[in-house]
């Protein structure tokens, strides 16, 4: 019986931007298939390098990233975005597209798929409504709050059902009391059986949900530990 | 792709025009005043080009004979006009029939010449040359004079002077005109796209992150720098056609006689409207959607 393959596989991982700076020195992070897992750690220290990496947005300048069982680094230029078609991503900033509405940005996600109209019309909808966004659907991103905006954003990254949710700093931007509406809303997409990695800064928040806990420190794993809810390391 | 993919491609590509609506009315403007300038400046040399063949047209040298020549000696002097680069036509008037078309310019005068018939005719035989091009017509005059017989060459040469300077001051200002207009919308126009991109790009980014395609990102601007084309070529076109069409009647109802005559070699609109509507579409909706190409090119590779 061989062992089951990790969902997010990152082996003896650097990036070096040029010869004196790298971003990430021998980075080994394993992810099963159904698990959260917080990223944290000071800016700079490497957490949005590892996003770029899963991303495509930047290769490895050694080492293997490996997503549901796609080597990343090898993708070609025309395999990229089917790869990218499999992460549901979230960011700091949102990254709506400004002038589509809310109903038009989450279609989006499907329309790239060539989904046909009639699932379309069907998804959104489902989606907007388990996002509690409903009332919102014809409005303009700038036309509603930051909280809605990511709320959206997360509408827009589930709506093709991909294996992976991955937020990057996802309450950054956002109230401290809707910031915690959004984790809860990631717990509940990872208690149906999405893998979720969200990068953060905030140790506070962190330690309130617990789970599993990497800590990068100058582009290394510092620490991979499991917090109970409430703060106690188990 | 599915038909609906791309039918929701073009009608993205439209609503994006409306939703960008201030930078597509840019666009629209730069595009519609570098079409209706380049417009202008055709429609102003084919009309001087007309005015000029209609010119040539009306303008004839009259070659007079000395008195006393043979039949033969008339005949060799004709071949030779013939001869002569940029002769065209050749029209032999006898003694005879000078006499009468002098008689005729006289009008009711035209008794006063009554009497001169025959041995007393003091008209001499003539050729009536009409020419290819106006502008040599001093050449031409020159070497009809040099040949056997001729006595005077009769050419409105000032006339000919001035309408081959107006000709050539307008191909060389039309020329000057359409390379600056050129240099300056090559110049707004890649401003106009470099700010498109500025706009755009975040929006181009984020496609990517969704896992669009680079043909599915593509489409929408294609559409729309070719729609902004179309619409370019159809307003320039509108307005040249209302414009040109109200100086041709502005130039009609003019009573002075001068106006009058120009007016002769005007070329109404409907005989260059097929070439220039043409020419409108097809550089509008290339220039379009070049700048759509180009304000993408660079920024859907992430």
């Amino acid at each position: 019986m061989g062992e089951l393959q990790a969902m997010i596989e990152l082996s003896h991982v650097s990036l070096k931007y040029d010869r004196q700076t790298s971003a990430l020195e021998d980075v080994n992070l394993s992810v099963d298939e159904g698990e959260f897992v917080f990223i944290v750690g000071p800016s700079g220290a490497g957490k949005s390098s590892i996003i770029k990496l899963l991303l495509r947005e930047k290769v490895a300048s050694s080492g293997i990233v490996m997503v549901d069982g796609v080597n990343v680094g090898r993708l070609k230029q025309r395999q990229i975005p089917q790869y990218r078609r499999k992460l549901g991503v979230v960011f700091q900033d949102f990254r709506l597209i400004p002038n589509m509405t809310v109903y038009e940005n989450v279609a989006f996600s499907l329309r790239v798929t060539d989904t046909s109209n009639k699932v379309i019309r069907n998804r959104v909808p489902y989606i907007l409504n388990l996002m509690g966004l409903e009332k919102k659907a014809k409005r303009f991103p700038h036309e509603i709050s930051g909280g809605e905006q990511q709320r959206v954003a997360l509408a827009r990254a589930l709506v093709n059902d991909p294996p992976i949710i991955i937020a990057d700093e996802p309450t950054g931007n956002i109230d401290p009391e809707l910031s915690y509406e959004i984790v809860e809303l990631l717990e509940g997409i990872n208690a149906c059986g999405t893998t979720v990695l969200m990068v953060t800064h905030e140790h506070e928040m962190v330690h309130h949900f617990g789970g599993r806990i990497v800590t990068i420190e100058q582009g290394t794993i510092a620490r991979d530990e499991v917090i109970e809810k409430g703060g106690a390391r188990q | 792709m599915k038909a609906s993919s791309l039918r929701y491609l073009l009608k993205e590509g439209l609503r994006n025009m409306w939703r960008n609506r201030v930078m597509s009315f840019t666009s629209i403007g730069v595009l519609t005043t570098c079409l209706l300038i380049v417009g202008a400046a055709f429609l102003l040399t084919v009309n001087v080009n007309s005015m000029v063949k209609y010119v040539e047209g009306q303008s004839e040298m009259c070659v007079y004979m000395k008195e006393g020549l043979s039949e033969e000696e008339l005949s060799q002097a004709e071949a030779a006009i013939k001869a002569v680069p940029n002769v065209k036509e050749v029209t032999f008037i006898s003694k005879e029939e000078g006499l009468e078309n002098t008689k005729e310019s006289f009008g009711d005068e035209g008794y006063l010449l009554e009497g001169y018939e025959g041995e007393d005719n003091p008209i001499p035989d003539s050729f009536v040359v009409k020419v290819d091009e106006i502008e040599k017509t001093r050449d031409t005059q020159s070497a009809l004079q040099q040949i056997e017989g001729v006595d005077i060459v009769n050419a409105s040469g000032e006339v000919a002077d001035t309408l081959s300077y107006v000709q050539n001051t307008v191909i060389t200002l039309g020329t000057i005109i359409i390379i600056a207009l050129a240099i300056i919308s090559l110049v707004i126009i890649s401003n106009t796209i470099r700010a498109t991109i500025f706009t755009r790009r975040k929006e181009i980014n984020i496609m990517k992150f969704v896992g669009a395609t680079n043909s599915f990102i593509r489409v929408p601007f294609i559409v729309e720098g070719f729609a902004l084309g179309l619409l370019s070529a159809l307003f320039s076109f509108l307005i040249i056609w209302g414009g040109y069409s109200y100086l041709v009647g502005a130039f009609s109802t003019d009573v002075s006689y001068w106006l009058q005559s120009a007016f002769d070699s005007v070329v109404p609109f409907r005989q260059v409207a097929l070439p220039l509507g043409g020419f409108f579409l097809g550089t509008g909706v290339i220039l379009g959607v070049m700048g759509s190409l180009i304000s993408i090119r660079n920024h859907v590779k992430v």
